[in-house]
């Protein structure tokens, strides 16, 4: 019998290439998506895996990427949604360009991805596998901090997505969860923190210096990627995963305000720029 | 002088009522209408202005706050309510479809925003306190199947109404989202003459369940009117509540939204067959 695929999409660093290891090492064959052609040198050197060529907004490419895996014909148990980026800035001053990108990304790459995909989970529910999705979110799916809202929103959308496809699927048997994670020592931050323009506005200046430090800060109380990655594999394969898994350092607290009054989360949300 | 409000997609609905409903409490009203000169409810009052402009057009959202600004008019409050609802499968809604409901209920709102935020500034300096409400949807709150992706951009306009308000907390400009459960409005009714995406072998069953599920929305919802009194106090209380959920038995939306996931999953489930949403 063919060794049961992964689908992950953006694997050239942080939780997706930790991620893409961690399931090849526990037997999983893993087709990881990429925009260049780089590959890194561990996937690069591992035995179950094939890069596919691909970014999350081009649907034509993504649909290319997966006729691959259905020619190859291993049954396709598993898509881990993982592509993203983060966008901060102001929502008064963010370029149009940069808050669609956001979205192109997260939200709208993501459902081709799913869309594109779900053939082939279905083929394999029908030879009697049980697929899931796995959504990459975030703690910014359930909380917002200022500056960075519409990477918030994105993944607020995410849960939403998440949440209404298994609802869908359900009659299907296909599970779909998510695993958000809170800070994670990845550079997707560090990505994010050279784009500064939109603070460099009148109202916003004053908050230029205290960004680099905020990234820092957040990577520094991050969690190792290893332990998204362990989440995923625990949704990936647990007999029935929690819908939901947020992975933080400190997550009650995030639970606690996340229900807390709207009024006491702006405080505590926005007492770091005070 | 009059304080001015403009509130988006006032050509039906919760957005013709709230216009209405501001014109009668004092306020001269600007109302967008994609195309005409607006509702002759509306345009009867000396205090109500059209502007013509569909919020996917930048040009058009700057033109008309151009207006707004010529006029020497002092904006103290926006209403974002243009708003679309698409049904159908996340697996099977077309690209244009999905992309068409971000493109009016989420970039539509943040261009808005964007362009009009000159002007509230310009209001708070003078001295008055300005508003953003945002119309969210008890659909921003929980996700029911086969409206997820209206669901997706609510739940992201709620996110772009909490980080826009600690953004803009410093300014003393407040962002608030009203959130209404089902409306007795015609948004589900554009939306059921959608239903390319459930012709097909997976959802083909679900098609003939689609007319008495918005249907029973429609049935069971409020008067526009009770949205249009909640967006009124969130606009002139004091404090107000920045997330307000105007349904009948909110209080069961929001045990529900407390609940854990699976158990969502199982009432979801079982009001879908009984043809209902929420």
């Amino acid at each position: 019998m063919p060794t049961p695929a992964i689908l992950i999409t953006g694997v050239s660093s942080g939780i997706g290439l930790v991620t893409a290891l961690d399931l090849i090492d526990r037997g999983y064959y893993v087709y990881g998506s990429l925009r260049g052609t780089e590959v890194p040198v561990e996937l690069a050197e591992a035995p179950n895996f094939t890069p596919l060529n691909f970014d999350v907004r081009d649907r034509e490419a993504i649909s290319a990427g997966i006729s691959r895996i259905g020619e190859e014909g291993r049954p396709l148990i598993g898509v881990v949604n993982n592509a993203g980026v983060a966008i901060p800035g102001p929502v008064e001053t963010l370029a149009e360009e940069e808050y669609r990108r956001q979205f192109e990304v997260n939200v709208f790459g993501l459902i081709a991805v799913c869309q594109l995909a779900l053939p082939l989970l279905h083929a394999a529910r029908e030879e009697g596998h049980h697929p899931r999705i796995v959504n990459i979110s975030s703690v910014s799916g359930s909380l917002t901090a200022p500056y960075m809202t519409f990477y918030s929103s994105s993944k607020f959308a995410v849960e939403a997505l998440t949440d209404g496809l298994r609802r869908e699927l359900l009659p299907f048997g296909i599970d779909v969860v998510s695993v958000a994670p809170g800070p994670t020592k990845t550079p997707i931050w560090r990505k994010g923190s050279q784009l500064t323009e939109a603070f460099e506005k009148d109202r916003y200046q004053h908050l230029v210096p205290q960004l680099e430090p905020y990234t820092q800060a957040a990577e520094r109380g991050g969690v190792e990627p290893q332990l998204v990655a362990d989440a995923i594999y625990a949704a990936l394969t647990d007999a029935r995963p929690d819908a939901y898994a947020l992975i933080m350092n400190k997550r009650w607290l995030a639970r606690v305000v996340s229900k807390m009054p709207k009024r006491w989360q702006d405080r505590f949300l926005t007492k770091r720029y005070r | 002088m009059q304080d001015s409000i403009l509130v988006t997609g006032v050509s039906s609905g919760i957005g013709l009522t709230t216009a209405a409903y501001l014109l009668r409490k004092g306020f001269f009203v600007y109302g967008s209408v994609r195309r005409g000169a607006g509702p002759e409810q509306l345009t009867a009052s000396p205090s109500f202005k059209a502007l013509n402009f569909d919020v996917r057009d930048r040009d058009g959202i700057r033109a008309g706050i151009q207006q707004i600004h010529d006029d020497g008019a002092r904006l103290i409050g926006l209403v974002n309510n243009a708003g679309v609802a698409i049904s159908g499968p996340i697996e099977t809604v077309s690209e244009e479809e999905y992309r068409r409901q971000f493109e009016v209920n989420v970039f539509g709102l943040v261009a808005v925003c964007q362009e009009a935020l000159p002007l509230l500034h310009a209001s708070r300096e003078l001295g008055f306190d300005s508003r953003i409400v945002n119309i969210g949807s008890v659909s921003g709150y929980l996700t029911s199947p086969f409206t997820s992706i209206y669901s997706a951009s609510k739940f992201a306009v709620e996110a772009l109404t909490d980080g826009l308000r600690r953004e803009l907390l410093p300014f003393g400009i407040d962002v608030i989202s009203v959130a209404p459960g089902p409306v007795k409005t015609p948004i589900w009714q554009k939306g059921r003459e959608q239903t390319e995406a459930f012709d097909n072998d997976r959802y083909g069953s679900m098609l003939e369940k689609l007319g008495p599920y918005t249907e029973a929305a429609e049935a069971d919802g409020v008067e526009p009117q009770v949205v249009a009194e909640a967006i009124y106090r969130a606009l002139t209380d004091e404090q107000p509540d920045p997330a307000v959920l105007v349904m009948k038995k909110g209080w069961m939306a929001k045990l529900l939204k407390l609940t854990p996931k699976r158990f969502q999953d199982k009432f979801f489930t079982k009001r879908l067959a009984e043809n209902r949403r929420y």
